[in-house]
């Protein structure tokens, strides 16, 4: 009986000593592979922000070389942002980016990533690194972003300056937002009131042809300075028509977008209503009516106007919205929209989702 | 013959008994482990989905309901309790060059969600939020460079940040065995992720 005592003693330990290696190599492989669902995740994220990007991207530029190159380039910055070089140990590589052009507007980007990752106990079964790839893809149909027309009317009133300086805000509010047009399709013109009886055109319409200069626009955007006062808005509702009209080779859209911080303080020189205290708000209706008529929806960006008695009321009446009094409401004309902002962080928003929707869904994401 | 027997059995329980507590140091680690990377994964896809959502243009859902729909879609983890969401949007629209690229960005605006606790941004703490309820940020304070993303932005490209954060404590902190040298260090209950849409 002694001698077989003897042998099973530390039995246990033995098979325990035996078996460690080949629990701690299952159990490392669990880890492992919960490790590399997690960089997957990571992957995942990072390489659909970067495809977005590059679809938004790839509608900058004027030739279809440059709106690639933007388009690769955003790509990468946006992966960089956000997987971070020594996420988790793992080594990430944006492999590919294959961009296809489907007729004039639309547009295919693929993009190919990898991330490998060395195991730690899975070695103990052989398994030194785990790779995981992602290929996610955005469509952009053809002619979901048809070109607009669109005539931008800024009040640079001095209400703007006082008592409060809100110009800097204004203007880098605009600049974005004539930012997102395509410089080679769409049009864009710059209208602007704010002494007594003056709108100047400080950019017309490009016509014939397509496209308008952004550094143009941006430089006369940021040239603006304080006028001396008087809200004529009839008069520059007066020339976005005329702008407007002057087009012979229309874009699929044509519409106006009215930036203002007050209510029309001036009538038209040829007013119908002479003498008449309510002169400038009867113009403007009238001209913004004649807008609508003529097919082009009004939208508009109100900043401030709290203060103003009856000046929201008047933006709703000229975009015929939902919101506008039953007096002022025409079932038959074009429908705009009303955004206000009460601060110069909201105004930037309030102007980019201000026009008519280019698209149900100009980008579509597929893994 | 069973006095002999009884021997052995006790001499097995011995042994078993040294070895349940370096068991049980590599299962509660690893357990602790385990959740800790599954709460990392859901974390990262909450905050995908997140700023994925609120990245788009024909936006049909609010912030909130962004929040909202993402915050109820990640169980077993509690967000509503332990977690919170934040989506930060950034405008590039400073020191760009004359192309108009190589911007960096400005925070224009911060909705926090309606639930959860706390968040703590690692790109900008709001100062004060809007006692409207909107969860909107009433004052961003000085506007600083978002670093990830300078010189890295076009001119007015905007880019929505989603951050997620859930703190889940571990089973055991910092573990010292006290022999055979076996030491373990304590996983960080705040867990973080982030996405740049």
């Amino acid at each position: 009986m002694k001698p077989s005592l003897h042998k099973q003693r530390g039995g246990v330990m033995i098979l325990f000593a035996l078996c460690l290696p080949v629990l701690l190599g299952v159990l490392g492989l669990a880890l492992d592979s919960s490790m590399a669902y997690l960089i997957k995740a990571k992957l995942s994220a990072s390489a659909d922000a970067a495809v977005l990007a590059a679809g938004e991207a790839s509608e900058r530029g004027a030739s279809n070389p440059e709106k690639e190159r933007n388009a690769r380039d955003a790509a990468t910055r946006l992966f960089n942002a956000n997987f971070p070089s020594s996420f988790l140990g793992a080594t990430v590589g944006l492999d590919r980016i294959d961009i296809r052009w489907l007729g004039t507007t639309g547009v295919n980007i693929t993009l190919s990533a990898h991330a490998t990752y060395a195991t730690t106990l899975g070695r103990l079964l052989g398994q030194n690194e785990l790779r995981v790839n992602v290929a996610p893809q955005v469509t952009k149909n053809n002619g979901s972003s048809n070109p607009v027309d669109v005539a931008l009317v800024m009040d640079t009133s001095d209400s703007l300056v006082s008592p409060d300086d809100f110009m800097p805000e204004v203007k880098a509010a605009v600049n974005d937002y004539a930012s997102q047009f395509q410089t080679a399709t769409d049009r864009l013109a710059l209208i602007q009131f704010g002494i007594a009886d003056t709108a100047t055109v400080e950019v017309p319409f490009k016509t014939p042809g397509f496209g308008f200069d952004l550094a143009e626009v941006q430089r006369k955007v940021n040239g603006f300075s304080r006028d001396n006062g008087g809200t004529p808005t009839a008069l520059a509702l007066r020339e976005a028509k005329q702008q407007l009209d002057l087009i012979n080779s229309p874009g699929s859209m044509q519409y106006v977008l009215i930036f203002t911080d007050g209510a029309p303080s001036w009538e038209l020189p040829d007013t119908p209503y002479p003498g008449d205290r309510k002169a400038p708000e009867k113009d403007a209706a009238d001209m913004a009516e004649a807008l609508r008529l003529a097919g082009y929806p009004i939208y508009a960006v109100g900043f401030n106007l709290a203060k103003r008695p009856g000046a929201i009321e008047q933006l709703h009446c000229w975009a015929n919205d939902q919101f506008a009094q039953s007096s002022c409401q025409r079932p038959a004309q074009p429908v705009g929209q009303v955004c206000l902002s009460t601060d110069a962080a909201s105004l930037s928003d309030c102007l980019q989702k201000s026009g008519p929707s280019r698209g149900a869904s100009p980008l579509v994401l597929t893994e | 013959m069973r006095n002999l027997l009884s021997r052995q059995d006790g001499g097995a329980l011995i042994e078993f008994a040294l070895i349940l507590p370096l068991l049980l140091a590599c299962a509660l680690p690893v357990f602790d482990y385990m959740s800790n990377i599954a709460a990392q994964t859901v974390l990262t896809n909450a905050a995908r989905e997140t700023a994925n959502l609120a990245k788009r243009p024909a936006q049909t859902l609010t912030l909130q309901e962004i929040m909202n729909q993402v915050g109820d879609s990640t169980p077993p983890f509690d967000m509503k309790n332990n977690g919170s969401l934040l989506i930060t949007k950034i405008v590039g629209n400073r020191g760009c060059d004359a192309r108009g690229e190589q911007c960096s960005g400005s925070v224009v605006e911060q909705t926090r969600w309606g639930f959860g606790t706390t968040p703590v941004s690692k790109i900008l703490n709001c100062l004060s939020w809007k006692p409207d309820g909107s969860g909107q940020c009433a004052n961003l304070g000085a506007h600083p460079d978002v670093a990830l993303l300078s010189n890295r932005l076009y001119q007015g490209q905007i880019v929505m940040v989603a951050e997620a954060q859930y703190t889940q404590t571990p089973l055991v902190a910092a573990l010292n065995l006290g022999f055979m040298g076996i030491s373990i260090p304590g996983l960080d209950p705040h867990l973080y992720a982030s996405a740049f849409f």
